[in-house]
């Protein structure tokens, strides 16, 4: 009969003999991208904002920036800014009671929505975030000003895109097209909206964006709301240049020190090459043929994701409102409607960054996402390694 | 050639065994993870080699993602660590030597501490952490973490003294001071140090969570969570193991205490 240590070392050696030849025999494969960048959201629209007690760049060091998070592109901004272009270094704030030093630009996450009661509590000097918070800081805390907008920090910079879970893009390729022409056309009417601040599509946009980022339609709130508006570049085109700035984004992650594996370890070439990957324009560049959906058709459903109060995003508030949905002509219904969608919110939406944003696609929570390109990039790349 | 043969009585021997059960032991966890790692395939869970690569770049280059050292959040997490246990001890000790000596203590602080207990440490989090800050805020959270098991270790402990014990040193003329400090603090200490040792495991768990939600001054758990952020999986697990080995170094550190404690007050 077999003693216990026999039995104890036999199921040792099968685990090791089992352990030891799959280690040898299974081959880690080359992963794709688990989501793929359909359109562009907006680009612009983020600010570095400080405090009044800081006058000039030579009044950062030893101070606390907020940022949404290290997987943001504002961070990743603001990160770049600091360790490229001065010569501050970048760090997490300490605790209290330790000292700072002048040397050393501190940043501390914080969700937009909360960077302006953290600048007048003293805990945070200064901060960056999407808009409309940038604009709400300056117009609500004494003393507070925009020390630079995104464009001044990296010109066109890619910022809000709409992607798509590669999975499901493959599974449900006629639900992904009607989404992406419902986004256009919802970001063109933004687009033709937004030249003529005296219309009353104006207005009523003004209203939808004050009442998703605030909470309310008060006139202060408008009024941040139209300034926001103006620092925002709503556009859904994925151009040759629009590439390029995301290859940008890709070589500062790299340079940063970011990726656990950068594209070209991955086995890219280029940078080029991962962003021809990862970026698929064929749905957009079919958006026009796309019709109308009947109002008899049975709606599709799709999970979707998006950032609490960003109003780079307006264009998925527009294109489910059925008021506007009413003025381009499809009846009662939503763009995403007359499209023939019905939008689900995925669980736990709306989301505080685009990393959670990337969480719910890895999670199978949602199917399409409106999110920054950056994070969108970082998580990706990561998740391949 | 005298064959090999295992002599318990030996302390080279058992050394020897231990040391190598130990070794097969660890080393069959690395297979196995390397293992389903590699058949499961998710980006959560990386191979042992991408973590010791990750493990080497972090020595090497620091956090990145926080520009901080490894050291500085290990620093981080052991100040709120040893704050936290430094409170839990100085209240719990001497709360319970006194709840163990007096009825009456006992049955009046009882009613406190039997409402607070049930109250997971990690409930107290957001509480402390806002109230009190990055410093003292996971310290209070590490402190309900330790203060619990340290306190009924000790009420026990004093529970636990031979009556005839007290009585004979009473009978050879000691006063109530002399008794508790010549009698029941010393027979107490085993109970004590068996109470620190749970709670160090329990304060551990509670710094690392507490951490995972302040924005400030690093720590190994603000680490582990903003590496999970960025989604760079291999540091996470590096941010683990850090977690196991910081705790298997305190509980070790306070069994060698406990040991040398236990023998000068000659309770072995």
């Amino acid at each position: 009969m077999l003693s216990k240590n026999m039995i104890v070392v036999a199921v040792v050696a099968v685990l090791v003999i089992a352990s030891v030849g799959v280690i040898l025999l299974v081959e880690t494969e080359d992963k794709d991208p688990q989501i793929n960048i359909l359109a562009q959201v907006n680009s612009e629209g983020s600010a570095i904002f400080v405090s009044g007690e800081i006058n000039s760049l030579e009044d950062f060091g030893g101070k606390i920036f907020a940022t949404p998070g290290p997987d943001s592109i504002q961070h990743m901004m603001l990160m770049n800014y600091i360790t490229e272009e001065t010569d501050y270094d970048f760090r997490a704030a300490p605790g209290e009671g330790v000292e700072k030093s002048d040397d050393v630009v501190y940043w501390t996450q914080v969700g937009p929505v909360q960077m302006k009661d953290f600048l007048e509590d003293g805990t945070i000097q200064g901060g960056i975030a999407w808009e409309p918070y940038n604009s709400q800081i300056v117009a609500e805390v004494d003393g507070a000003w925009i020390y630079k907008w995104s464009d001044e920090l990296i010109e066109a910079h890619p910022c809000c895109v709409l992607a798509v879970n590669s999975e499901f893009e493959q599974n449900n390729p006629e639900t992904v097209e009607r989404f992406v022409a419902a986004h256009v056309v919802a970001t063109a009417w933004i687009m033709e909206t937004v030249q003529d601040n005296t219309s009353a599509n104006y207005s009523y946009m003004v209203d939808i964006g004050s009442k998703f980022a605030f909470g309310d339609n008060s006139t202060e709130d408008k009024e941040v709301t139209k300034d926001s508006l103006s620092h925002v570049a709503f556009d859904y085109a994925i151009t040759d240049a629009w590439k390029s700035s995301l290859e940008d984004v890709v070589d500062t992650y790299a340079t940063l020190g970011l990726f656990e594996k950068d594209p070209e370890s991955l086995g890219y070439d280029t940078n080029e090459e991962f962003v021809d990957t990862i970026v698929n324009t064929t749905y957009l560049e079919n958006a026009a043929n796309v019709s109308e959906a009947d109002e008899a058709d049975e709606l599709l459903d799709v999970r979707v994701g998006w950032l609490a109060g960003d109003i780079h995003q307006l264009a998925r508030l527009v294109a489910m409102d059925e008021n506007i949905g009413a003025g381009l002509g499809y009846g009662d219904r939503s763009i995403f409607e007359a499209f023939g969608l019905n939008i689900i919110g995925g669980d736990g939406n709306p989301y505080a960054n685009g990393g959670v944003v990337m969480d719910a696609f890895f999670s199978d929570d949602i199917d399409i996402g409106y999110l920054g390109a950056p994070p969108a990039i970082l998580r990706t790349v990561n998740a391949m390694a | 050639m005298m064959p090999l043969r295992y002599d318990p009585d030996k302390k080279l021997h058992q050394f020897a065994r231990v040391l190598g059960i130990t070794i097969v032991s660890l080393s069959l966890l690395v297979l196995v993870w390397w293992m389903i790692a590699l058949l499961i395939d998710i980006p959560y869970l990386p191979t042992p080699v991408r973590v010791y690569d990750a493990f080497w770049r972090l020595m090497e280059f620091g956090d990145v993602a926080t520009g901080l050292t490894m050291g500085e959040h290990v620093q981080s997490s052991l100040q709120r660590f040893a704050g936290g246990f430094a409170i839990a001890f100085a209240i719990a000790v001497p709360l319970g030597l006194a709840m163990g000596y007096s009825q009456t203590t006992e049955e009046f602080s009882n009613p406190i501490i039997e409402v607070i207990r049930p109250i997971a440490p990690m409930a107290w989090a957001p509480l402390f952490i806002l109230s009190m800050g990055a410093l003292l805020g996971p310290m209070m959270v590490v402190f309900i973490g330790v203060f619990f098991p340290v306190l009924s270790n000790t009420i026990f402990g004093v529970k636990k003294i031979d009556p005839y014990m007290v009585d004979a040193a009473r009978t050879l003329g000691a006063n109530n001071l002399q008794v508790f400090y010549k009698v029941m603090f010393p027979c107490t200490v085993p109970f004590i140090m068996n109470g620190i040792k749970i709670g160090l495991g329990i304060g551990w768990m509670c710094i690392v969570a507490a951490e995972m939600i302040i924005a400030f001054g690093g720590g190994v758990g603000y680490f582990i969570l903003t590496q999970s952020q960025i989604g760079n999986w291999s540091n996470v697990f590096v941010g683990l193991f850090l977690v196991s080995a910081l705790g298997i170094l305190t509980t070790g550190l306070a069994d060698r205490v406990h040991r040398i404690v236990v023998r000068r007050v000659g309770m072995e």
